[in-house]
């Protein structure tokens, strides 16, 4: 079987799978209450339809003739965003530490740099410029706190 | 007093040069509030509420009011140019002004928008003008069961918003719903899938989850290949940045669906302008000569939901000012602001405070006037976003998504929340779900389940209440036939097909 193909029959194992765990869960929820449904009553019955939803997904996918071909998107295409992707969540984590401009002005040197191979000082002047700029506009202009590092901004 | 003179009355006060000047500076506050996601009208009068206290209660009011609709204008910036919604009714703007901005069509879409919010908008304020008393009553007839009723037309759009599959929407959207569950329930206080994080406990915000899934998830679909030099094409000229005729004619029904299904819906407390806006854009799609165009950058699809959230402001406004009962964040701090400067909000209000309501009245005509005047030169500057090379934009949409995230609460836990949902709308996007049906789910979740416990509380279980109450009974029957006409229409085109074999 090609799985390229059978985008579908993973959602569809995967959402149903999604919706096993929801109808368990809720099931240890009480279904009625005193005053009425309780607080498993809906989660108890999106469980269910996800299920029965997801199995659909799945036998359309499985009777449905596949399209003949190699599939367009590359493992790479995959690879870069999700280096993209966990870069955004390093800079995330970095937030308390470092502060919002720092870790903003970091992520922005990597995706300049590594994802797309422009050179170290188009990525040192771009994170400068956005790191200033979201520190005048949101900061001092609007007045927000965002997180700060040990150097204060 | 009649209208046209309680309408005089309004304009003399509105246009002394105090009052413009404050109307001004709401609406100007407004469009940045709405235009920079972070800072919310709710958040922004809070603050401005103290400075207040020694101007003139009109004048006050005036100018809040002024933020209230001014950022519902700016909203749809940064949604047509950078997919991040600036605040929630603007979402919907997202599904057709960012591919319109992806066309080269920023400056029209961001247009139509400003002038569709001026069009609703002043039908709105006409809408509180003309039939605020009567209507408030007819809101209060809304009970629980009309709320689900209403909750499940919403829903329903799910029809509306589904790509290729029927069935992808649906799953997107019950994900949505079981989003909504997420924290404590409000009933039993019991917790709901918190997976022991207190951060959880409030339930998940719908604008970290949709700025996740719209913003990041473009940003990250977009990392995918290294592009060139501009993401999107930027017209020359000042008149390929606005709206042509011809597309303000194909807009004329778009501007009178907003504008009618906002104010109505904004009168309904606690229904808001995310579900005018979604079911504007449904509706819009269900009469549309070319529906299948609908999330591929159509111009009516733009105008629809930003009319309606526009001219839900005037409607909300009408429980607000005429029972006293807020129908949203804002209109519960405009309420606070009206008791704190010693006004009973209420049936009385306008006949105790008539230059109150009607100087309120007349300003909101001005102040559409003056968001119209004032957004319409800025759209070809805020095109200009567009020509930033793509390493610069992408950091950049990354950079406002976290500060909008982060600004919600002021939890690192609601940035990392959005790091999550972005995975999940590339997700989505690589395996064909629609985003739109969750967000959907989500907003209306909630008050979804809130009504039918309600009602089967009311009833003792019994389902039937949903369904004898009469406007319950309509809106369920409109329900049941928004859904099963494209099962119907399937089956007739497998008939078609089954007969055209035979032969």
């Amino acid at each position: 079987m090609d799985l390229r193909h059978r985008s579908d029959l993973i959602s569809g194992v995967c959402v149903a799978a999604f919706g096993v765990y929801v109808a368990v869960a809720s099931s240890r929820l009480s279904y009625v209450s005193e005053h009425g449904p309780g607080p498993g009553f809906m989660p108890v019955w999106l469980g269910i339809g996800l299920i029965v939803l997801a199995l659909s997904l799945i036998v359309i996918d499985l009777v449905r003739p596949k399209p003949k071909g190699t599939s367009k998107s590359g493992a790479w295409r995959v690879a870069r965003t999700m280096g993209g992707w966990l870069a955004l969540m390093g800079s995330m984590i970095l937030l308390p530490r470092l502060g919002f401009s720092l870790s903003l002005a970091l992520l922005t040197i990597f995706l300049v740099v590594v994802l797309d191979r422009r050179s170290l000082w188009t990525a040192l002047s771009v994170a400068f410029s956005l790191a200033l700029g979201f520190y005048v506009v949101f900061v001092l202009a609007l007045g927000l706190s965002l997180p700060s590092g040990p150097w204060g901004f | 007093m009649d209208a046209l003179g309680s309408l005089l009355l309004g304009f003399s006060v509105a246009l002394t040069p105090g009052n413009l000047f404050w109307c001004f500076v709401g609406c100007f506050l407004g469009t940045i509030v709405g235009v920079l996601p972070g800072l919310g009208p709710p958040a922004t009068i809070a603050m401005l509420l103290p400075l207040t206290f020694k101007m003139d209660h009109t004048t006050a009011m005036i100018m809040l009011a002024g933020i209230y609709y001014g950022a519902k204008y700016g909203g749809s910036t940064t949604s047509i140019l950078l997919n991040v919604p600036g605040e929630s009714a603007s979402v919907v703007t997202c599904l057709d002004g960012y591919q319109m901005a992806r066309q080269g069509r920023a400056g029209p879409a961001l247009g139509i928008s400003a002038i569709a919010s001026f069009v609703a908008g002043t039908f709105g304020v006409l809408g509180l003008m003309l039939i605020a008393p009567p209507l408030a009553r007819f809101a209060l007839r809304f009970a629980p069961p009309e709320y689900f009723a209403l909750m499940a037309l919403g829903l329903a759009m799910v029809v509306f918003l589904a790509g290729k599959s029927m069935i992808k929407a649906l799953l997107a959207m019950l994900v949505g719903l079981w989003l909504a569950t997420v924290g404590t329930d409000l009933f039993s206080a019991e917790s709901r899938f918190t997976f022991g994080r207190t951060e959880l406990l409030d339930g998940i915000d719908f604008v970290v989850a949709s700025i996740g899934i719209f913003a990041v998830g473009e940003v990250l679909v977009n990392l995918e290949a290294r592009g060139g030099n501009d993401v999107f094409r930027i017209p020359k000229g000042l008149k390929n940045l606005l709206p042509s005729l011809e597309d303000l004619r194909a807009c004329r029904f778009a501007f009178l669906n907003g504008s009618i299904v906002g104010f109505f819906i904004g009168v309904l407390p606690g229904a808001g302008s995310t579900i005018s806006s979604f079911i504007s854009y449904g509706l819009e799609k269900a009469f549309s000569r070319h529906p299948e165009k609908f999330g591929t950058g159509v111009i009516e699809g733009v105008a629809a939901p930003e009319g309606a959230n526009n001219s839900d402001t005037g409607g909300s406004l009408v429980p607000l000012l005429t029972l006293g009962i807020p129908g949203s964040n804002t209109t519960a701090i405009l309420l606070a602001a009206l008791i704190l400067w010693g006004f009973r909000p209420g049936p009385l209000l306008i006949q105790e405070n008539p230059s109150l309501f009607w100087g309120l009245v007349a300003s909101m005509y001005v102040g559409n006037v003056m968001l119209l005047i004032l957004n319409l030169p800025l759209v070809p500057l805020f095109a200009q976003i567009l020509r930033l090379p793509y390493y610069v934009l992408y950091p950049a949409i990354l950079g406002i998504s976290i500060v909008g995230a982060y600004s919600v609460s002021g939890s690192l836990f609601d940035v990392w929340m959005l790091g999550v949902f972005g995975l999940l709308g590339y997700l989505m996007r690589k395996l064909d779900f629609p985003a739109a049906p969750l967000i959907l789910g989500l907003v209306l979740g909630d008050g979804l389940e809130r009504a039918l416990r309600q009602s089967l509380m009311m009833s003792q279980g019994n389902l039937s209440i949903l369904v004898t109450r009469p406007l319950s009974a309509v809106m369920l029957l409109l329900t049941l036939i928004i859904v099963v006409m494209p099962l119907l229409q399937k089956v007739k085109g497998w008939r078609f097909k089954a007969i055209g074999q035979e032969v």
